[in-house]
């Protein structure tokens, strides 16, 4: 085994979960990391790189190709598709608070999506994430506290029953 | 240029574990004292931790066949469901709950490690005066925010707070030849140190410490066995 299908193994786990908060559906988050896998793979782990950080930055900058590259299509259900993924049945109202949390997250402007995933989700330190990002400390901070904002005020939205509401 | 935080910053801050130990304490008092904050803060655990759950079903999804074919392996890889050592430590932080014997037996080791090492500062004798000069009566009597003074200079009661056994304790500033921070606990009807620290002295300078200006004792004992946040003055008061 190589040394790059070694760390993408040890990796999996947190570039899926990465892939999954950024793309907010499960079988956009497997294609994604495909992607990674793929280009990994075929170009190499660079030298004097810290792999995380790298398979973190790949998998990031992918994800903005795809999104500039991708027409926005039409998806299905996305909480069916976890059912039908982990053989689960599930209480309808789980799945429509779930459905809720994935669509907060796709309210997010992509600078703050990712900063929330990394830093919120899968716990990276804010110099780690600036690092990562080439961005200052105190940008992380603001950005981190402004994506929470956006995610409450949306959740939110959705539970206050409209004015139209008869 | 020093940023100022929000009240949204520092409930942000907090929750990813990036406060400075005077921040923690900031964001203790104000969840003590303004229910408004309190509640935000509690609005935005409770959103992380739903972020979070929702994010590990991905872990209960197998690895599509593609995926494993590519990484060598045709069965699932061990299931790595192990999250940065930050998260690590605030999951524990989180789930922690109160071990009264072994967390006040740690805090003694340690204070007493720190102590014993220090190979200046004369830390015993530190802790001694403190011990013969806060009088018993004084530091009873003193709300946090207020001063008196004593022997060594200036005494400073910078927060009280409780812990599980209901005892009620002080973290005070001693800024005299010799500077101090430490935590009281009322024992009966006495106070005693269970932390003591010197921060700077007038002729040797400063110790090391903290950006935050805490020293690590003084910040590990309130971090362990602070219970309930940090009490009101109103609190305070009605337990003279």
């Amino acid at each position: 085994m190589s040394r790059e299908q070694q760390l993408l193994q040890k990796e999996m786990p947190h570039l899926r979960r990465f892939a999954y908060s950024l793309t907010a559906d499960i079988n956009d988050a497997d294609d994604l990391v495909q992607d990674v896998v793929l280009k990994v793979l075929d170009r190499g782990l660079p030298e004097k790189v810290k792999p995380q950080a790298w398979l973190i930055t790949l998998t990031k900058n992918l994800w903005i190709d795809q999104l500039r590259q991708r027409e926005i299509r039409e998806r299905p259900q996305t909480q069916d598709r976890i059912a039908e993924g982990s053989g689960e049945v599930r209480d309808p109202a789980d799945i429509n608070e779930d459905r809720q949390i994935l669509d907060s997250l796709e309210q997010l402007p992509q600078e703050l999506r990712v900063l929330f995933s990394l830093v919120v989700l899968e716990g990276y330190a804010y110099r780690e994430a600036a690092e990562m990002l080439g961005i200052p400390v105190g940008t992380v901070m603001s950005r981190i506290s402004r994506a929470r904002k956006v995610l409450d005020e949306h959740l939110r939205t959705l539970k206050e029953p409209s004015d139209d509401t008869p | 240029m020093t940023h100022r935080k929000t009240d949204t910053d520092l409930i942000s801050a907090s929750l990813d574990g990036e406060l400075s130990w005077t921040e923690r304490l900031q964001v203790l008092v104000k969840s003590r004292t303004q229910p408004g904050f309190r509640r935000q803060l509690n609005q935005h655990r409770e959103l992380q931790a739903r972020y979070r759950k929702q994010m590990q079903r991905i872990d209960e999804t197998p690895l599509p066949d593609s995926l494993q074919q590519l990484l060598g392996t045709t069965k699932q890889p061990p299931t790595d469901t192990s999250v940065p050592w930050k998260a690590r430590v605030q999951q524990a932080m989180e789930s922690f709950s109160w071990q009264p014997a072994t967390a006040f037996a740690l805090s003694l080791v340690l204070v007493t490690a720190l102590i014993v090492v220090r190979p200046d500062g004369n830390p015993r004798t530190l802790l001694s005066e403190l011990e013969q000069t806060i009088q018993d009566e004084q530091l009873s009597q003193t709300l946090s925010g207020s001063s008196f003074v004593s022997e060594l200079g200036s005494v400073e009661v910078v927060l009280a707070f409780k812990t599980a056994p209901g005892e009620v304790c002080k973290l005070v500033n001693v800024s005299g030849t010799t500077s101090a921070q430490s935590v009281f606990c009322q024992q009966g009807n006495s106070w005693t140190t269970v932390v003591a620290e010197p921060v700077s002295h007038s002729i040797t300078g400063s110790y090391q410490l903290a950006d935050d200006g805490l020293a690590d004792p003084v910040a590990a004992f309130i971090n362990t066995n602070m219970l309930g946040g940090v009490m009101s003055r109103e609190e305070e008061a009605a337990l003279r």
